[in-house]
């Protein structure tokens, strides 16, 4: 298996997140941009 | 023992000879050669067992993705376990507060009522805010205001008054503070932008309909007065002080055809890479829109795709993990236990799509929630009892869909994924293979927006 995206880079993405809020109900369609800014780690 | 996950995804990829093998609920994505692929055919006809040193070997690599998983596991329980989990966390408090329900704007498909009234939430009201989430301080570690309305510019002295409370209370008591505001665009300008940074709003949302001639077909004044031009000019005027923008494109039958034509406008008025557009799709909230003007999800998916890789090219570093597909724990704030949506009265709902509408109302301010009929609805929804859901391999990316589609009754509410996650993990596939570092690991996977 030739992994492209590891389960473990999107728990760590999530863990970063500052608020499940956005992260988890992120609108189908803001492109990240909702969501992206609780996404870096503060 | 193991065996296979129920959200495994394998599409064939015949130039190279492999399988690109994509787990919904873990949101592994791999190539896996053919003959691997071969190989675990076997072994799921041999149940797991009896295996050679090199099946083994595999196992271990699929375990490691969820595409298997131990057989004493109920992928359909852990599903609705995790769901709980984020649905009743409650160290978040997401507020959505609309100012005023007034609004400048009369367009064609908004769901909402009470545009005419154009009071503000009152000081009394506002106290009421305040208390109500001095209430919570000590229980959260965030608070995601929304600001909302009808058009909340119109009341930006209640935005200004509560974020600068609310600012000072979050630091007092070491709680991460967060803003967004949705708004027609209209009345920005400067001096606005001054307030609105001051307020510590991050991100902003900007609709524009198409070509001047739809766009004012669709979003007009008051007075039946265009708002086309207005709007762009006053995004040319703040983008170099406020650079959070997304321009949202309402799309229907009558201007799927021109969507594209929003790149152009973005260049004319020097927007281009600079704000970015995305689609959203027109549907007939609470019968205020009729319905034969609405695309189906599937017509939308396929319109919206093509935006996207268009989108994409206006961004410098464009990274297309951002909109990665992951599992989704709950759908949005209707089915979270710890965010409301709030009118200029006081009054709380779960759906920014119930408010202002009495039999959608949860409680108030005051007296905190006190209706549980639309928080059951929204929340105690179990998506391992729908059939339909339960059959569906993507099951862990929506979550059951749209909590106020569901309990409207509404059919068509699978999410796009179900139409383009195969053209998108192979458009994920390229650029992991092409961003590899020395190590072999990939890119940050939500390095770059977009």
């Amino acid at each position: 298996m030739e992994y492209l995206v590891k389960p473990i880079e999107i728990e760590e993405s999530r863990a970063a997140c500052n608020s499940s809020r956005f992260h988890d109900s992120c609108p189908d369609h803001c492109w990240g941009q909702i969501c992206k800014p609780r996404m870096d780690p503060a | 023992m193991v065996k296979e996950s129920r959200f495994n995804l394998f599409y064939d990829v015949e130039e190279e000879s492999k399988f690109l093998a994509y787990n919904s609920r873990t949101g592994a994505l791999a190539l896996m050669k053919k003959d691997d692929y071969h190989v675990f055919q076997n072994m799921k006809n041999k149940n797991f067992t009896q295996l050679s040193e090199a099946e083994e070997k595999l196992i271990n690599d699929m375990k490691e993705g969820g595409y298997l998983i131990d057989d004493s596991i109920d992928e359909l329980q852990l599903i609705k376990y995790e769901q709980n989990r984020a649905k009743f966390n409650s160290r978040s408090l997401g507020l959505t507060i609309a100012p005023t329900l007034g609004c400048n704007f009369r367009c064609v498909y908004c769901y909402q009522k009470d545009h005419d009234d154009y009071s503000k939430m009152s000081e009394i009201t506002q106290d009421h805010l305040l208390s109500f989430i001095s209430r919570e301080i000590n229980n959260i570690n965030s608070l995601s205001i929304t600001w909302y309305g009808g058009e909340p510019l119109l009341a930006l002295d209640v935005i200004e008054n509560l974020s600068l409370k609310l600012i000072e209370l979050c630091k007092q008591n070491n709680v991460a503070y967060s803003a967004t505001l949705v708004t027609n665009g209209y009345l920005l300008n400067k001096k606005i932008v001054e307030t609105l940074k001051k307020s510590n709003i991050e991100f902003m949302q900007v609709t524009l309909d198409g070509c001047e001639e739809t766009h004012n077909e669709k979003r007009f004044l008051v007075g039946n007065q265009p708002t086309f031009r207005k709007i762009l000019e006053n995004l040319s005027e703040i983008i170099n002080d406020f650079r959070n923008i997304s321009l949202r494109v309402n799309t229907d039958k009558k201007n799927k055809d021109e969507v594209f034509k929003i790149f152009d406008i973005l260049k004319e008025y020097e927007l281009y890479g600079k704000i970015i557009p995305y689609l959203a799709y027109v549907e007939p909230i609470n019968n205020t829109y009729d319905e034969s003007n609405c695309l189906s999800i599937e017509e939308f998916t396929k319109i919206s795709n093509n935006f996207q890789d268009e989108a994409r090219k206006a961004i410098v570093n464009s990274n297309i993990m951002s909109r990665y597909p992951s599992a989704r724990l709950n759908y949005c704030g209707a089915d979270l236990c710890n965010s409301y949506v709030i009118d200029p009265n006081g009054n709380l709902y779960k759906c920014w799509s119930d408010i202002g509408r009495d039999e959608y109302c949860v409680g108030d301010l005051e007296h905190g929630v006190t209706k549980y009929k639309q928080i059951l609805k929204y929340s105690m929804y179990d998506v391992i009892n729908d059939k339909e859901c339960t059959d569906c391999k993507i099951l862990p990316l929506c979550a059951g869909g749209c909590p106020r589609r569901r309990v409207d009754g509404i059919v068509d509410r699978c999410s796009e994924l179900k139409v383009n996650l195969e053209s998108y993990l192979r458009k994920v596939m390229e650029f992991r293979k092409n961003n590899k570092t020395n190590e072999g690991c990939q890119t940050n996977i939500f390095e770059s927006c977009i």
